[in-house]
């Protein structure tokens, strides 16, 4: 029987400062990552972005009225030769007249950087004209490469400078870092059940950074007794200084995906409070349920081929869940192992290595693995191991699809996917998607 | 009317909009044996390709790959990267042409 069989291309020590010649490594940049963990708070929060239009060219979450707006000052070459502050403070005036506004956060972009914007001045000057609040994160792509450095810089620049110290803690209450989706959008929905589970088990969830958060949420960050790390990329900052100065400690649970996943990160939970083994009982029964559903789809989706390419930090788990819904995963590939955590570059996935060694044997994974593959390196894998879906970034959908190959996001998820309900409705999408006959009539029409 | 038409946040919110550099990658994805080279930060070939997933109607593999430029680049200059990255491209792909597209970055700092 064969094993994990790895194919790393050309890694430095210095790979990701100076990296070139790859097509298939996405990082985007620190602006994206800070834009979209903002755009995921309440409606009293404005996002300007101070740069050029091409800037703001992100797709919106929704156009219903209840998260944060984004605006921008549509830099030109005018503004790089006389400066665009002008224009900047002009549109703060306008956001400062509005009643729904309580914080405006503006981030910079490479252009406003370059030519040396000093807004922290601008905002200094502006300080008795306005009555909001209003910070500037420094993200320019050319400084931050990765999208987690944004996450990051939010987070924890909204709760060093408006959490309250001297609130009360409430007793079995966390707060989850490192996730952002507005709760009734898209994949967001899983936070209403971790709600739910959490209530059950009679634990409060504090605030979700950055779900669904208002400016008067964010002073309350200090009343948790418990940070849970979502993402350890987008919640460093935070639980140290949390830690430090509010002296709340943090967990890292499993990404709560597949059924042991989920019942591994509630347990942690319960254990951690000791809240005893009834409540454990709750997670069984849950267990229960989705197994019996489940058996319907894993008649469908028993034997089918999958290829894992998401961040090292979710690859593990995702894998694990697919292998509990029977799937054979063939392909694995990480884009990227490093990562900048704060100045440094960190491999990021010596772990994930070690434990995908600990799934081959007790699952006898057979599997090639991809590590900073280039695209037709990963379409040929795909190809040859005869993969039937796909888990990959948006940016490969058409292309998967036009191989005639099912496909699932694995960032910009359409459906909830975490804890329980999640585990089924994943199972659910899979299923449709594996069902569809259009792939590969889809095909044969471009041809 | 034009003074109307002035920047003003009332209209800013709902703009989602596109520059010359996804205009320029559209035209030259269309063309066949095209390398496309992004003389980029990371950000920008993310949000290019981003973009053109949703536009993307072929079914033939394109490489597109960017010189991801840090501010160490920017203050060093970038052509030493570029260069590399040609190399390496031609090395690694194959292609009768190979076409730079620039952004705000690179043009700012004033590459020739």
């Amino acid at each position: 029987m064969r094993g994990l069989r790895f194919k790393i291309n050309e890694i430095q020590e210095d790979f990701v400062q100076n990296y070139s010649g790859k097509d298939n490594v996405n990082y985007g940049c620190s602006m994206r990552g800070a834009w979209r963990a903002l755009q995921c708070m309440k409606n009293d929060v404005a996002i300007v972005i101070h740069g050029p239009k091409g800037c703001n060219n992100e797709f919106k979450l929704d156009y219903e009225d209840t998260i944060a707006k984004t605006y921008c000052t549509e830099m030109t070459e005018n503004d790089v030769i006389t400066g665009g502050l002008g224009k900047l403070e002009k549109l703060i005036f306008d956001l400062d007249k509005r009643p729904d506004i309580s914080l405006i956060v503006i981030l910079t972009t490479c252009t406003s950087e370059l030519i040396g914007e000093d807004i922290d001045t601008l905002l200094q000057n502006l300080k008795n004209k306005t009555t909001k609040k209003c910070f500037v994160l420094h993200t320019s792509g050319i400084s931050g490469m990765v999208q987690s450095d944004g996450h990051n810089m939010v987070i924890s620049n909204l709760i060093k400078k408006y959490t309250s110290k001297n609130n009360e803690k409430i007793k079995n209450s966390i707060n989850y870092i490192g996730y952002s989706w507005p709760f009734d959008h898209r994949a967001g929905r899983d936070m209403h059940e971790l709600n739910r589970i959490l209530d059950e088990l009679g634990i409060k969830l504090n605030g979700v950074y950055t779900s669904n958060l208002g400016f008067s949420e964010i002073k309350e960050a200090s009343r948790a007794s418990l940070n849970v790390v979502r993402c350890p990329g987008s919640a460093y900052g935070t639980i140290n200084f949390m830690k430090e100065n509010f002296n709340i400690p943090y967990l890292k649970l499993p990404i709560p995906v597949g059924l042991k996943n989920t019942t591994d990160f509630f347990s942690k939970l319960i254990d951690y409070f000791g809240l005893g083994n009834e409540k454990k009982q709750i997670l069984r029964s849950y267990e229960e349920f989705v197994c019996q559903k489940l058996s319907l789809y894993k008649e469908i989706l028993k034997s089918k081929k999958a290829c894992v390419a998401v961040g090292a930090n979710r690859t593990l788990y995702l894998v694990e869940a697919l292998l509990e819904l029977e799937l054979e995963v063939k392909v694995i590939s990480f884009y990227r192992i490093h990562e900048t955590i704060g100045d440094s570059v960190v491999k990021i996935a010596g772990k994930t290595f070690e434990n995908l060694e600990r799934l081959r044997q007790r699952y006898n994974l057979d599997c090639e693995v991809l590590v900073y593959s280039d695209s037709k390196q990963f379409y040929d894998s795909i190809k040859k191991n005869a993969v039937d879906i796909v888990f990959d970034v948006h940016t490969n959908r058409k292309m998967i699809h036009n191989m005639g190959i099912a496909f699932s996001e694995s960032m910009d998820v359409e459906q909830p996917y975490h804890f329980y309900y999640g585990f089924l409705s994943l199972a659910e999408t899979l299923t449709k998607e594996l069902n569809q006959p259009f792939y590969k009539k889809y095909k044969e029409f471009c041809r | 009317m034009i003074k109307d038409l002035e920047f003003g946040c009332e209209n800013a919110d709902s703009a989602v909009s596109y520059c010359y550099f996804f205009g320029a990658y559209c035209a030259l994805y269309g063309i066949k044996d095209n390398i496309i080279v992004l003389h980029t930060p990371s950000g920008c070939q993310r949000r290019i390709l981003y973009l053109w997933s949703m536009h993307d109607n072929s079914n033939e593999f394109k490489a597109t790959l960017s010189t991801n430029l840090i501010d160490k680049d920017v203050i060093f200059g970038t052509e030493v990267k570029l260069k590399r990255m040609l190399e390496d491209t031609l090395r690694r792909y194959k292609g009768n042409l190979v076409s730079i597209i620039t952004s705000c970055a690179p043009e700012i700092v004033g590459i020739d």
